[in-house]
């Protein structure tokens, strides 16, 4: 369970949440996303620890005097670790301070290491399979991935995904992932919440989003549809309305399509864009 | 996390110590060297000296350097350990590495000697440490960490000479130290505190974001005792 209570949050001047609130209850899988700059691998940093909110607080169902950070595992964009180290050295050096001693290799068999390599010597989709093993040999209750998986070849995108699979199945952690591709993730993630200005423009059940956000391919469409986004073609347009309500269908002249989570994402996203001018 | 911090704490000393690999050179050109007038003894106890107060500073700098030059800074601050105990590990093995080279010291000068350099050492040592938060470039930070100890030995000897001028009558060997530690503790105490409240709070934002005790509490402090020292430096010329 992760509760943000009140957060506010400012990078020098700048203000990225103000009292923002957010509930992920247990073994939850939720996806945070959102433009560029909105704040999302922010959010994950406070939840990890390594940032510190202004005011307000990240908390978590742990024992009292318990470091919340034992029952997390993190994984960042920067892949951050210690480079200079062997990958044997940061086993040990990562078990020391966990105080645990069961690393699986299974995982790292796929990414074809020797443990004397060094970590810089490893490419980023290795960095990123050998960064999972670490986190999950603490066997964490809370697992943080910022938007990493895009850099993993379709090989290893598979190892870590299904891995990661495994975990959610076998011990259903809380899972928080920040992403912008979303089709190999679609298939885990419960829950999406969609950042604009410091606060959840969108926070739906992966179901409800899907069947709230539909494409309209027509001529016009009546004014009253709320339009996420808009993409024109010379004879029709697209619309893609959020939020659709099943009325609509008896209101409209046109095809209606479902959409999967990246076109559901794309739209809200677009339409943050075009709202900017931007196309 | 202490090996690894040993193991680090031990290259930075082999590194500073490169320089008695001039020793053999320096042997070679032994009857050269005779020639001014200086022995094989003076030329190892100076480039000790160099090497030790090198370490005292460069070990003290780059404390943070690992996790700046591996990109670990946010993986260390997500494992479960307190900032306390990261920056007491960090320090201890360096540390004792630095005692181990005092203790050498107690062997090539004699007692006043020694415990004056003692002095300067652990001052020099912390006063990086607490530099090492605030400059990035470990050339600057050298340079900066050399003007403050410039500050710190003129300040210890104005102190001295106000010392020596309150206690005329009595003896003074027993106040020899009064004035360097005294200077060290003023200078330690506000970079100290500062440091330690920016360590305290510190995450992966930039770091001149999170600087401020900085700000307020070391910076004036060293204008307070620049300040002391222009005062009273006329005085301590005249005297």
């Amino acid at each position: 369970m992760i509760t943000v209570n009140e957060l506010t949050f400012y990078y020098g001047k700048k203000e990225i949440f103000s009292h923002y609130n957010l509930f992920i209850p247990d073994g939850e899988v939720c996806l945070i996303t959102g433009v560029n700059g909105v704040g999302k691998t922010t959010l994950l940093r406070l939840m990890a620890g390594v940032l510190r909110p202004k005011s307000g607080e990240v908390k978590f169902d742990i024992e009292p005097g318990e470091d919340p950070r034992q029952k997390i595992g993190f994984i960042s964009d920067q892949l951050s670790l210690y480079e200079s180290l062997t990958l044997a050295r940061a086993i040990e050096f990562h078990e020391s301070i966990y105080k645990i001693a069961n690393f699986n290799d299974t995982l790292i068999q796929h990414i074809k290491v020797d443990k004397k390599q060094k970590i810089k010597e490893l490419s980023a989709g290795q960095r990123a399979i050998f960064h999972l093993s670490l986190i999950l040999s603490t066997e964490p209750k809370i697992i943080l991935i910022d938007e990493i998986i895009h850099s993993l070849d379709a090989y290893l995108r598979k190892v870590f995904v299904n891995q990661l699979l495994n975990v959610i199945s076998e011990r259903r952690p809380t899972v928080v992932l920040v992403n912008l591709n979303f089709h190999d993730i679609e298939h885990l993630v419960d829950r999406v919440i969609l950042l604009k200005d410091g606060k959840s423009l969108v926070d739906e059940n992966i179901d409800s989003l899907k069947s709230k956000v539909k494409k309209i391919i027509s001529k016009e469409i009546p004014e009253d549809f709320n339009v996420l986004y808009q993409i024109d073609f010379q004879d029709h347009s697209e619309y893609f309305i959020y939020p659709y309500e099943e009325e609509f269908k008896l209101r409209m002249n046109g095809e209606l399509e479902d959409l999967n989570l990246t076109e559901i994402i794309g739209a809200f996203i677009g339409g943050e864009y075009a709202q900017k001018g931007i196309n | 996390m202490l090996r690894k911090e040993l193991t680090e704490s031990i290259k930075r000393f082999l590194e500073c110590f490169l320089i008695l690999v001039g020793i053999p050179i320096a042997f070679l050109l032994d009857r050269l060297i005779i020639k001014f007038g200086w022995e094989f003894k003076d030329l190892f106890l100076g480039l000790f000296y160099v090497a030790v107060f090198f370490y005292s500073a460069y070990s003290g700098i780059t404390i943070l350097q690992t996790e700046k030059k591996d990109r670990a800074l946010e993986y260390l601050l997500s494992m479960p350990i307190s900032r306390s105990k990261i920056m007491l590990i960090k320090i201890f093995s360096r540390l004792i590495i630095l005692i181990f080279c005092i203790f050498i010291l107690t062997f090539l000068v004699d007692f006043k000697t020694f415990r004056m350099l003692a002095i300067w050492l652990i001052f020099l040592f912390f006063i990086s440490v607490s530099f090492s938060m605030v400059i990035d470039s470990i050339i600057l930070g050298i340079i900066g960490i050399s003007l403050i100890f410039q500050v710190f030995l003129l300040n210890s000897r104005i102190l001295n000479f106000l010392v020596s001028k309150t206690y005329i009558e009595s003896s003074l060997d027993h106040l020899a130290l009064l004035s360097p530690v005294l200077s060290a503790l003023l200078l330690l105490i506000p970079f100290g505190i500062s440091f330690w409240l920016t360590f305290k709070k510190m995450d992966v934002k930039p770091i001149k974001q999170q600087i401020q005790p900085y700000y307020y509490i070391a910076f004036p402090a060293l204008v307070i005792i620049l300040s002391f020292i222009i005062l009273n430096y006329k005085n301590y010329l005249n005297q």
